[in-house]
């Protein structure tokens, strides 16, 4: 449970984000007995069971530590095992708040993939709502359920192994919102109309291509959808350094004589603090697509 | 469903307004005037055409741009022959006025000014349908009322007054909500100045389950935006204000005594409260029963010896003092003014014939506010408590002012492995900060970013980004706490500080 959740210590059977540095966190699951080997020697579970989350963990004997975290849906998407290409925290944070999710919201969600997104909406949703998943490979069905099961989120989650966009949702007037992350998501937009409550919802298609969106978009304005947007959404990352620049040596005023003689650099620097954007940063990642169910006017 | 008494948003083609649903109320908005009378009762989501200051609701697909279909698109069309001399309509504005005041409808209106104009044929499909939009926009009178949510908020006050909400840009708060893991069940921090905006947020992902304590300035908490949320009042329950103005005394016991005139009463409650919180946070039912205390109905009858209930009581009402400065100072949104006697805030004393406030002077004495006063500050001693324990779950700040000072107070209040986010509309100040984490420690993958957003008009055959974009939605500081060492020798997975680079290009 300790995603939705958060516990104050570490206990066997929980998942734990073991942090080495901020390029390298691993996932681990505790058991008792079993190391886990890292580039700083080899780590005991049972040195973790018991302790508080964040604490400094020993390892390779104390000749190193590692920090062992309390997961959270945004540590799991950074460390889950990739089954399929993942959506990343900045797009999962929009798709949230543009479908309105928040405690108790039913949402429904196509495809399943590494559970990236399921994980972050079952935490925003959670005690009182539930998140409907399909996927239509079985292997990676299972997979998430056994994923979700060992996370104890279970009563949370429904996973269904199914290809919607051949045989459809199977379900009516239920969602509060459907996430569509297909190859062929305008396939899939019918049967999402069918599962939006009546009272109206919010959908959401992520698709990396233009060909997509634009095949999506038609099929929402033709089956009624309305408030049909398009937004990319990118994360910068900022360096923070403290960077000096030399100070150029302009001679001096009275003489024209170098001031000093060998190198032709100032020992002056001029210092300060600065965010340095990266070099090369993801450019694209896919282009999100959100619109809204009204309710029908009931006719009198 | 459009309630009485709720606040909901009127849409009127992009613009929006946030307004409280009363009955014969008369709203301007964009031009037109209207009660609302008409709409109470029917789905949020409706959308209604005003006719004669009335409401009457329409379809969805009424008066929405024909957006051309793949096979519509005409290529051959070009502005060749289209004339740019400002005499292709032959309706004057006198005709116009004419039609108007004949109580000619919008859609004639706009049949007439197509019939009329040389250049309409002449157009591309696209071009037509542009026209069409921009006459819809000046003619037609439709009106969709929402729900205000999270995201229609953010948006309005982004297009209307974005120095209110500090420019914070609804992907930027949605950063915010997720890298600091707001969820239902947790205790969470926040500094907001954006008008109630980021603590609505926090509030409605955390449903009333948890403890939300709110840094405030100046002399009470405000809560402006939070209201326009319609949460129920049971919520309020889990919320507990703290005066920024004290946050150095915080971890100081001596200077708490010195600068609060802790008198024995307040020590007392403050014990009782303590172990009254943590019934709350820790045990759901419990929280049930206090939700079932603060219902309107109940509040009525209900004895006035009841500490639960006094303090829903005191929180409510300063939501409602609060709202009503809020009108004092913001003119674009409608707030509360009237609607003191309506709340079950004035229930305690009443009789229920004093429905207005009395003058100053006997009210200053009055005894219910007198207990109000009292019942916040012990609210304040609740939230020292919890603060002091050092065990909340996450930290988000966006406010004016300089975020260091902030997160160095608050940091320490955080359980270690529990996230932070601090929103700054410039950069400078979290390069500061970021620097003075990374000397004191307790903190991992802190990471100082910014988003970038772009919008897309997606049409069949003109596909292109949208011309104008937002040039900054504002900058994040975000990060993990962790256990602080006590000692400070080795250290082999990150170096405090990062040594002072040469920088050359």
């Amino acid at each position: 449970m300790s995603f939705v959740r958060y516990k104050e210590t570490a206990e066997e059977g929980d998942v734990v984000i073991i942090y080495l540095t901020h390029e390298s966190m691993f996932p681990l699951t505790l058991e008792a007995g079993r190391i886990f080997q890292t580039r700083f020697g080899a780590l005991r579970h049972s040195d973790i069971i018991g302790t508080r989350f964040g604490s400094k963990v020993l390892c390779g004997g104390g000749r190193g530590y590692v920090y062992a975290l309390h997961p959270t849906p945004e540590l799991w998407t950074l460390t889950l095992p990739h089954r399929t290409q993942i959506v990343y925290t900045t797009d999962i944070s929009m798709l949230t708040l543009q479908l309105d999710l928040k405690p108790g919201s039913v949402v429904v969600e196509s495809g399943t993939g590494s559970g990236s997104v399921s994980h972050a909406v079952i935490r925003t949703i959670a005690p009182t709502g539930h998140l409907y998943t399909f996927e239509f490979h079985q292997q990676r069905a299972e997979k998430a359920r056994e994923e979700f099961s060992d996370h104890g989120l279970s009563s949370l989650v429904t996973v269904t192994h199914r290809n919607v966009c051949t045989d459809g949702f199977g379900l009516s007037d239920v969602a509060d919102a459907v996430f569509l992350d297909l190859p062929s998501p305008w396939e899939a937009v019918a049967s999402a109309k069918l599962a939006l409550k009546k009272a109206g919802g919010r959908l959401c298609s992520f698709s990396p291509c233009v060909e997509q969106i634009q095949r999506t978009c038609d099929k929402l304005r033709s089956h009624g959808f309305c408030d049909i947007t398009t937004i990319e959404c990118l994360l910068r990352t900022f360096d923070v350094r403290s960077i000096a620049l030399p100070e150029p040596d302009l001679g001096r005023p009275d003489t024209c004589a170098q001031t000093q003689q060998e190198g032709g650099e100032s020992a002056e620097n001029f210092t300060f603090k600065s965010a340095v954007p990266p070099k090369d940063m993801p450019g694209h990642t896919g282009f999100l697509t959100f619109a809204t169910l009204y309710p029908q006017m009931e006719t009198s | 469903m459009i309630a009485e008494g709720e606040q909901v948003l009127i849409q009127k083609a992009n613009v929006f307004r946030l307004v409280k649903v009363e009955r014969r109320k008369k709203i301007f908005t964009e031009k037109l005037q209207f009660f609302l009378d008409n709409a109470i009762g029917l789905p949020l989501g409706s959308k209604f055409e005003v006719r004669n200051k009335q409401l009457f609701q329409v379809p969805h697909d009424s008066g929405v741009d024909q957006v051309p279909s793949e096979a519509e698109v005409d290529t051959d069309k070009n502005n060749e022959k289209i004339q740019d001399d400002n005499r292709s309509q032959k309706l004057t504005k006198e005709d116009l006025k004419e039609m108007a005041k004949q109580g000619a409808k919008g859609e004639e209106i706009i049949e007439q000014l197509v019939q009329n104009n040389a250049n309409f044929k002449e157009k591309t499909s696209f071009s037509q349908a542009k026209y069409l939009r921009k006459k819809g926009k000046k003619y037609l009178n439709y009106i969709t009322i929402l729900r205000p949510t999270l995201r229609l908020l953010c948006n309005m006050y982004m297009a209307k007054s974005p120095s209110k909400i500090c420019h914070l840009r609804v992907d930027t708060l949605s950063q915010m909500l997720t890298v600091g893991n707001i969820h239902a069940h947790s205790k969470v921090i926040v500094v907001d100045s954006c008008q109630g905006l980021v603590l609505g947020a926090v509030m409605e992902r955390m449903a009333g389950l948890g403890t939300l304590v709110q840094v405030y300035h100046g002399d009470f908490p405000f809560r402006h935006v939070y209201d326009a949320f319609n949460f129920p009042a049971s919520f309020d329950e889990t919320m507990l204000p703290f005066p920024m103005n004290q946050l150095n005394c915080l971890h100081s016991p001596q200077s708490i005594k010195d600068g609060l005139q802790h008198d024995e009463s307040a020590v007392t409650s403050n014990g009782e409260e303590s172990t009254g919180l943590d019934v709350m946070k820790d045990t759901e039912p419990n929280v049930e029963d206090q939700k079932v205390e603060v219902t309107p109905e109940d509040s009525i009858s209900a004895p006035r010896t009841d500490l639960s209930f006094a303090e829903g009581v005191s929180d409510s009402k300063e939501k409602n003092e609060s709202s009503t400065t809020a009108k004092a100072s913001s003119s674009d949104t409608e707030v509360n003014m009237k609607g003191e006697g309506d709340l079950p805030t004035e229930a305690p004393n009443a009789d229920g014939s004093t429905r207005k406030r009395p003058p100053w002077k006997e009210y200053k004495k009055d005894p219910a506010r007198l207990e109000r006063q009292r019942e916040r500050k012990e609210r304040i001693e609740q939230a020292r408590t919890v603060l002091q324990q050092g065990n909340m779950d996450g930290l988000l700040i966006a406010c004016k002012f300089h975020p260091s000072p902030l997160v160095e107070a608050l940091l320490p209040c955080l359980a270690p492995s529990r996230t932070f986010a601090v929103y700054c509309q410039h950069r400078e100040p979290l390069v500061d900060c970021y620097t003075r984490l990374r000397g004191r420690g307790g903190v991992l993958n802190l990471q100082l970013t910014e988003t970038w957003l772009r919008n897309f008009q997606i049409l069949p055959g003109r596909s292109r980004p949208d011309m104008q974009m937002s040039g900054t939605g504002g900058y994040l500081l975000s990060g993990i706490t962790v256990a602080m060492e006590t000692d400070t020798t080795s250290s082999t997975t990150e170096p405090p500080t990062k040594k002072v680079k040469m920088e050359t290009d």
